[in-house]
């Protein structure tokens, strides 16, 4: 709101402004590029909301409330949270080998229908427009109105593979340490499974539609992709860490590879690469690393997609997460309908799971990517320690690379036009800040050729448990 | 009846004439308007009216229980500058006085206004022609953990009647 001068040597500079009063909404964020000479100089994503302490409040909670205290930090993603959550903590207690098949396919259902709903959300209701420009999906859907009508018929049918499972489609409850509280059904899995299979056929449509008549900026870059690469399945809740570049860790040794720290324009930690810096998660990065393992019904579109968008995998283009977006949906829509069709009522629905001293960490792809636990456990069950990492933070860095690249082309636009295309580059990340299509306040300063570059304090994240 | 759940049955009876969508904050004094009605109903259970509490209703939901409808209604209590706390509001949704509601805007993958969902469903076609917003005036918002006043408790009760009237009207056009 304010305009903040800094002092350096040679004396007032005009370069910078806080927005902290904006920060009511949750998830709010700004973004600024700071421009020296023509060259861009910095490129800065500001979330300043609040921290939620959830790693704090969690210590000393029984370890049967994490999966629903957990699943409260994200209104759109409560699945991953859970089942983040779970898994961890099965590992911790000592029965993550125990669960047998039919739970897991449960869990992947679960994974399946929030999958579908957020890609789809994010799709054509906050992305699509800017790429057809226009404002939002109010005026986009007067004029394609089949496409927003079937794309919420899709989003539809992933909540209620959310509900079926959790009980109802918002903050869903029904997965436990263990298992499932209960499981559905057969009559009512049947009867989703239909509904299941006309979204998928729906989708495919949608799919060859955001393929063929989108035309897809270009910012290729040389990313680091990092994402769950679980033998002989595309990645959802299980599987080892894995990059392009060779990374390749067991999640439970997610902190020997990988290190957050605190910046000081950002509430949220940023996460790296322990000395190779930035890297990205999310759709693009399960599509590059696993397309090999996509249902066949979504891997039979990929030649078809890659001709129209003009790109063999891998993808470096980051406005191209909305066709890999697109794909996971068809794969989702085609796994929860194959889960379901062949669906027999699980009974127990869970392990058996009692308190016990332990440790466990684990990670699953949340729709924005990964997402990794880790806790430690009492030998009354009570939580000792708890650390979250969740995808939009491992984004971050990579965001500000990408804007500082673009920034450079936009030189010669009026300010709100470029801000326009920057809101635009930062949502092909899907960021979970509630990215409402205003949460971005933008600034382009133009600095004074003897200004300094603004500090910005950055420390390591404290380890100690 | 009240409904956040999986798919109804194939077989499933038509929906309910009149879907009501509820706004408010039990525990924020009056803006608690959409409660003490969304406890009303419940208590009275009305042929004709399905309802739905916005705040549990996940962001572009509220378009999947159009269809089908022959009204709907919004219930909220807003702040209507220039006009007295307590005064009784029943207007046309699109009727250009209508006072806008908390954080009309606000879209993102957690959240959609109403008043942005019902305009995308207009925009889609999806939306009934009979739709109109059932309020109160309110001043500033209570602290947490206040009671509505009694004004407000007074309007939910105007609502509810208006609310099972207009039930019992679209039944019997059907």
């Amino acid at each position: 709101m304010s305009d903040e001068k800094s002092k350096n040597d040679r004396g007032p500079v005009a370069r910078e402004i806080r927005v902290g009063a904006l920060a009511r909404v949750e998830g709010e964020g700004a973004f600024s590029l700071s421009i020296r000479d023509g060259r861009v100089e910095r490129a800065c994503l500001e979330i300043y909301e609040p921290p939620r302490l959830f790693e704090a409040f969690l210590r000393g909670r029984d370890f049967r409330e994490v999966p629903d205290i957990t699943a409260r930090i994200c209104g759109i993603c409560p699945v991953a949270y859970q089942a983040s959550a779970c898994h961890a903590l099965e590992k911790a207690l000592g029965i993550f080998d125990k669960l047998e098949t039919p739970i897991r396919d449960l869990r992947d259902l679960f994974y399946c229908g929030e999958w579908i709903e957020s890609h789809v959300l994010h799709i054509f209701l906050l992305h699509l427009p800017d790429f057809l420009g226009y404002e939002s999906a109010i005026s986009m859907a007067q004029d394609h109105r089949e496409i927003v009508r079937r794309a919420l018929r899709v989003k539809r049918a992933g909540n209620e593979v959310v509900a079926l499972l959790g009980g109802r489609s918002v903050h869903p409850v029904g997965m436990c340490v263990g298992g499932f509280y209960a499981s559905p059904d057969e009559a009512s899995a049947d009867r989703l499974g239909r509904g299941v299979e006309e979204a998928l056929s729906e989708m495919v449509d949608l799919t060859r539609f955001l393929a063929a008549k989108v035309d897809y900026p270009v910012l290729e870059r040389d990313y680091e992709f990092v994402a769950l690469c679980p033998d002989g399945q595309y990645p959802m809740n299980l599987g080892r860490i894995k990059s392009n570049r060779g990374l390749d860790v067991d999640p439970e040794e997610f902190e020997d590879a990988f290190e957050e720290i605190q910046v000081g324009h950002s509430t949220a930690l940023h996460a790296r690469l322990k000395g190779r810096g930035s890297y990205v998660v999310g759709p693009l990065a399960r599509l590059n690393l696993n397309h090999e393992k996509l249902h066949p019904e979504a891997a039979a579109l990929l030649p078809g997609v890659c001709e129209s968008v003009k790109a063999a995998l891998p993808w470096r283009n980051s406005y191209l997460a909305m066709p890999a977006r697109a794909l996971e949906t068809v794969h989702a829509l085609a796994l929860a309908r194959d889960i379901l069709k062949r669906y027999r009522r699980v009974d127990p629905s869970y392990v058996p799971v009692g308190p016990r001293a332990g440790q466990g960490a684990h990670a699953t792809e949340a729709p924005r990517g990964l997402l990794w636990h880790r806790y430690r456990t009492e030998e009354d069950g009570s939580i000792a320690f708890a650390r979250i990492v969740p995808p939009t933070s491992q984004n971050q860095a990579v965001m500000e690379e990408d804007l500082a690249e673009l920034g450079a082309r936009l030189m010669d636009l009026p300010d709100e036009e470029a801000a326009l295309k920057c809101e635009h580059l930062i949502r092909n990340y899907d960021p979970c800040i509630s990215c409402s299509t205003h949460f971005l306040k933008f600034r382009r300063n133009r600095l004074d050729t003897d200004a300094a570059p603004p500090p910005d304090p950055v420390r390591s994240r404290g380890e100690t448990p | 009846m009240s409904r956040d759940g999986p798919a109804p049955p194939a077989s499933a009876p038509a929906p309910a004439p009149l879907l009501v969508i509820l706004c408010g904050n039990p525990l924020a004094g009056d803006d608690a308007f959409g409660s003490l009605v969304a406890r009303g109903l419940e208590a009275r259970a009305p042929a004709g009216v399905e309802w739905v509490a916005a705040a549990l209703c996940p962001a572009f939901r509220a378009i999947d229980l159009l269809a089908g409808r022959r009204a709907i209604r919004v219930v909220d209590a807003v702040r209507w500058p220039g006009v007295e706390a307590g005064r009784l509001i029943d207007l046309g949704w699109f009727e250009g006085v209508r006072p806008h509601l908390e954080s009309e805007t606000v879209v993102s993958t957690h959240r959609l206004s109403v008043a942005l969902e019902l305009d995308l469903a207009d925009s889609l076609g999806l939306l009934p022609h009979d739709v109109r917003l059932l309020g109160v005036t309110i001043g500033p918002a209570g602290k947490t953990g206040t009671r509505p006043s009694p004004a407000v408790e007074q309007a939910a009760r105007w609502v509810l009647r208006k609310i099972e009237a207009e039930a019992a009207r679209a039944l019997s056009s059907i």
